[in-house]
């Protein structure tokens, strides 16, 4: 659709977006321009009100901008329609919440099923690939039960190879450890560098610097726009 | 998602809720029901006063005495020296002053009791001519109608209706038998054919009874065997059959004027068209299922709201599951359609459910109350119409305000 410039998974260019809270207007994004890079893995970190939550929502196709460009693997994903928007969420990227939002009623293999439900992807295939990702992050054994009947790590275990299972591009990550002891939290960091090992390209929002640092790349977000963009030497694997 | 995986989904959301959903059906299942029964009893009713008055012949005009003292005051009761009520008189003149009169046929009846051998039977004993047969279509199953013969020379022989030969005989050949009403014997020539008929009440104005309990004798054996009270009118009825039924109407009225001015101008009688209560009472019909129509579709409106509104709570409280099926790549489309089959879904097992009692509905108003219902079966393609046009119609705002969601607000939803 447009200009792609060499590896670049992600584009953003002068990205706005505007809420009206009442009479005034916030600008949570402030013409910020981003690049990643496929197999990177970034932490965007601020202080609340910085905009990295909405920069992520864009970035995962759940919100739109006001105004700027957003071309996600050489598509302009800020003039898609709702449907080609649903299609990108759906197989380009895989989304793992704060809140793990696992849908209650279902089991963990119904819940992981759910991207390829909406992929048209056939019962038997589905139900393959599903228990595949189970077993990828570890919960080979825990397929029948339902989010209710699994502690926090698993849920977000769960999650995380829901957003795996129909092998998106990128894999975004909000608050991952947000509702997780620190323990468990650190096991979901290690799978998370797994992923990356693997080849996945991640990007996760977090206001905790030793989240962040496991990370290559940490971007440091104020009022809407990038206040530090810089390689974490750190995250080098353990 | 395609059709099979949404309906799968909707089934399973059904049933997460078991008794909210059958409640909700509730609505649907009783105005369903409602519209079934109503529509049944209608056609059971319309198609019993069809058959009245088929039995009383559709080309037929009646003749009926009308007996003032019954219902008036007795202050014209001087009418009586003016006029002798209705008489055979009275039914040749007809016979001979009328053209369009094809056929007539005079009535005397007698409410008395029959006997044979130990049975014995309440019974209408009619005295009448051998045109009966053509008027009233009557046919014979076994034996003969008597003749102009019998009339002649006042044979004592009689014609029994099915239910009088059931109930008199049971499996015996009644023919040649002879049976006994007060003092004297008659003998047994022939028996109708059943005719299936029921009493009941026309349009309010015509008593039809069961004509299958009739015994039929000779008009004239019966008026001179038996002893009849002074001033008793000598006919009860007589039945004029029209050769031509577009002049119903005008036959009617030459008979009122012609019996009128033969009874001095005495109100004695009264003229019922059998074919003119049909046509009201199909009105009176059509007004009754259309009040009542209307009674039950307003339970099925009723029930369609209460799918709406069960279905705009389900939305809300689901908003948060719409978010993330949104966020993992349902398109609007997708969402629209989970809760459209949901709906539907409800509906179309409502109508099922309601169908069935509709069914039974009648069937126990049969039992108990005996009236006659019908279930005809385009109510069933009309029920399923309907019952999908309330799911759809009611179905589609809460699933669109569920696909309109956005995906981010729809997942913040606490």
């Amino acid at each position: 659709m447009t200009v792609s410039s060499n590896n670049a998974v992600i584009e953003i260019r002068q990205l706005i977006k505007t809420y009206t809270m009442g009479l005034t207007q916030v600008h949570a994004l402030a013409g910020l321009s981003l690049h990643i890079q496929r197999n990177e893995y970034v932490a965007i970190m601020g202080p609340s009100g910085s905009g990295k939550s909405t920069l992520l929502n864009i970035i995962g196709c759940l919100d739109m901008p006001s105004g700027g460009e957003y071309v996600l693997n050489g598509q302009l994903a800020s003039q898609m329609d709702d449907d080609e928007l649903a299609r990108i969420r759906n197989q380009e990227i895989g989304f793992v919440f704060q809140t793990f939002n696992l849908l209650p009623r279902s089991n963990a293999l119904r819940n992981v099923e759910l991207p390829l439900v909406y992929s048209g992807i056939g019962s038997r295939e589905r139900t393959d690939r599903a228990q595949r990702a189970l077993q990828a992050v570890g919960l080979g054994d825990r397929m029948n039960h339902r989010p209710n009947e699994l502690s926090g790590g698993q849920r977000q275990r769960v999650a995380i190879a829901r957003a795996l299972v129909n092998g998106p591009a990128i894999i975004l990550a909000d608050e991952p450890t947000g509702a997780l002891d620190t323990r468990t939290g650190e096991e979901i960091m290690q799978l998370f560098r797994q992923l990356h090992d693997q080849g996945n390209t991640i990007i996760l929002v977090t206001h905790e610097e030793h989240v962040a640092q496991h990370s290559r790349r940490i971007v440091r977000l104020r009022d809407g726009l990038i206040e530090s963009d810089a390689p974490n030497p750190g995250g080098t694997p353990v | 998602m395609d059709l099979r995986e949404t309906f799968t989904l909707s089934v399973v959301g059904l049933l997460s809720h078991k008794l909210r959903t059958f409640l909700t059906m509730l609505g649907i299942i009783f105005g369903v029901a409602a519209v079934i029964a109503m529509l049944s009893i209608g056609e059971g009713a319309k198609q019993e006063s069809l058959e009245q008055i088929r039995q009383m012949g559709i080309s037929n005009i009646i003749v009926q005495h009308w007996d003032r003292e019954e219902e008036e005051d007795r202050e014209e009761s001087t009418d009586r020296n003016l006029s002798r009520g209705l008489t055979w008189a009275d039914a040749r003149a007809i016979s001979d002053i009328v053209p369009t009169a094809e056929y007539v046929t005079p009535q005397r009846e007698l409410q008395t009791r029959a006997l044979a051998g130990d049975n014995t039977f309440r019974t209408m004993l009619v005295g009448t001519t051998p045109e009966y047969l053509t008027v009233l279509n009557a046919r014979v199953a076994s034996g003969v109608f008597f003749t102009h013969e019998d009339m002649l020379e006042s044979r004592r022989v009689c014609v029994l209706g099915a239910d009088a030969r059931r109930a008199l005989f049971f499996f015996d050949d009644p023919l040649g038998a002879r049976i006994k009403i007060r003092n004297h014997w008659f003998t047994v020539i022939g028996v109708l054919e059943d005719k299936g008929a029921a009493s009941g009440k026309i349009g309010g104005v015509l008593e039809v009874r069961n004509t299958d309990e009739d015994i039929y004798v000779p008009l004239s054996t019966l008026l001179q065997r038996f002893h009849w009270e002074a001033g008793q009118s000598e006919l009860t009825q007589i039945t004029v059959k029209v050769d031509d039924p577009d002049r119903l109407n005008e036959t009617a009225q030459l008979i009122r004027t012609l019996v009128g001015r033969r009874h001095r101008g005495v109100d004695d009688f009264k003229i019922a068209i059998p074919e003119e209560l049909l046509r009201q009472s199909q009105r009176t019909q059509q007004i009754f299922n259309v009040v009542m129509g209307c009674i039950a579709g307003i339970s099925l409106v009723v029930g369609g709201i209460g799918i709406m509104n069960i279905m705009l709570a389900s939305v809300l409280e689901r908003t948060r599951e719409i978010g993330i099926r949104r966020a993992l790549g349902a398109r609007r489309r997708d969402i629209l359609y989970q809760f459209l089959v949901e709906s539907l879904l409800v509906s179309l097992t409502g109508g099922l459910v309601g169908v069935m009692l509709g069914y039974a509905v009648p069937e126990v108003i049969t039992l108990y109350a005996g009236w006659r219902t019908i279930v005809p079966a385009w109510t069933i393609a009309l029920a399923f119409g309907v019952s999908a046009t309330v799911g759809i119609g009611f179905g589609i705002y809460p699933a669109r305000q569920a696909a309109r969601l956005n995906p981010i607000d729809a997942l913040r939803y606490e």
